[in-house]
């Protein structure tokens, strides 16, 4: 139960950050996603994946996406 | 950028680094090890390099220091490949009976932290300077 209520409120942070015109918005909602990924990990007994998650997905990535949208533009379209 | 982010970028740089510390040094024995402490350190860096001006913190954290110290950790890795070889020890399992000190497993993550850490740091840098 908990499984499918945590797989809709990720695919419901991704749409968000679909389509959010914002790319710097976009890029904190894409890591809070990340971070319910991680909380799946956890909840399924793999605390080493959940710690690695984080720490790359939801902070190396998105420092990484953020030096991509500064050297670019902020707003889409 | 503004204020904010600088402040708060050099209050959280030293807790970043000791919570990445703490990973690695603790990761025989609980969940961590090489890998995810490498990458938490590396955070740390670049959240310093990203939040100032890169020109500011380089001229205390240069590039070609993270290239040697990745040079000595691969060579430290090396020679822990070898010594493991010579005296036909197991380098990757935990073994329990030596406890807290967990034989050839600490070492190997930390020389696998230092290694993770510089080489992320090394792309962060080229990236931003491009």
């Amino acid at each position: 139960m908990i499984f499918e209520l945590l797989l809709i409120v990720m695919i419901g942070l991704i749409a968000v950050a679909i389509n959010l015109k914002d790319l710097v918005h976009a890029v904190i909602v894409l890591a809070s996603a990340d971070v319910i990924i991680a909380l799946i990990f956890l909840l399924l007994a793999a605390p080493d994946i959940a710690i690695t998650q984080v720490a790359i997905a939801s902070g190396l990535t998105s420092l990484i996406f953020i030096v991509a949208i500064r050297k670019s533009i902020r707003r889409e379209e | 950028m503004d204020t904010i982010v600088k402040t708060t970028a050099r209050i959280m740089f030293p807790f970043i680094l000791m919570y990445g510390i703490y990973i690695t040094l603790h990761g025989h024995l609980t969940p961590g090890g090489g890998f995810p402490g490498g990458v938490i350190i590396a955070t740390g860096f670049a959240l310093l390099i990203i939040a100032h001006k890169e020109s500011r913190v380089e001229h205390t954290f240069r590039q070609i220091s993270f290239i040697d110290a990745k040079s000595i950790a691969g060579f430290g890795i090396l020679l822990l490949i070898m010594f493991g070889i010579f005296f036909r020890l197991n380098i990757i399992q935990v073994e329990k009976s030596l406890g807290i000190l967990g034989g050839l497993t600490l070492p190997s993550n930390i020389f696998g932290t230092i290694m993770v850490a510089t080489t992320l740091v090394i792309i962060v840098y080229s990236i931003i300077k491009e």
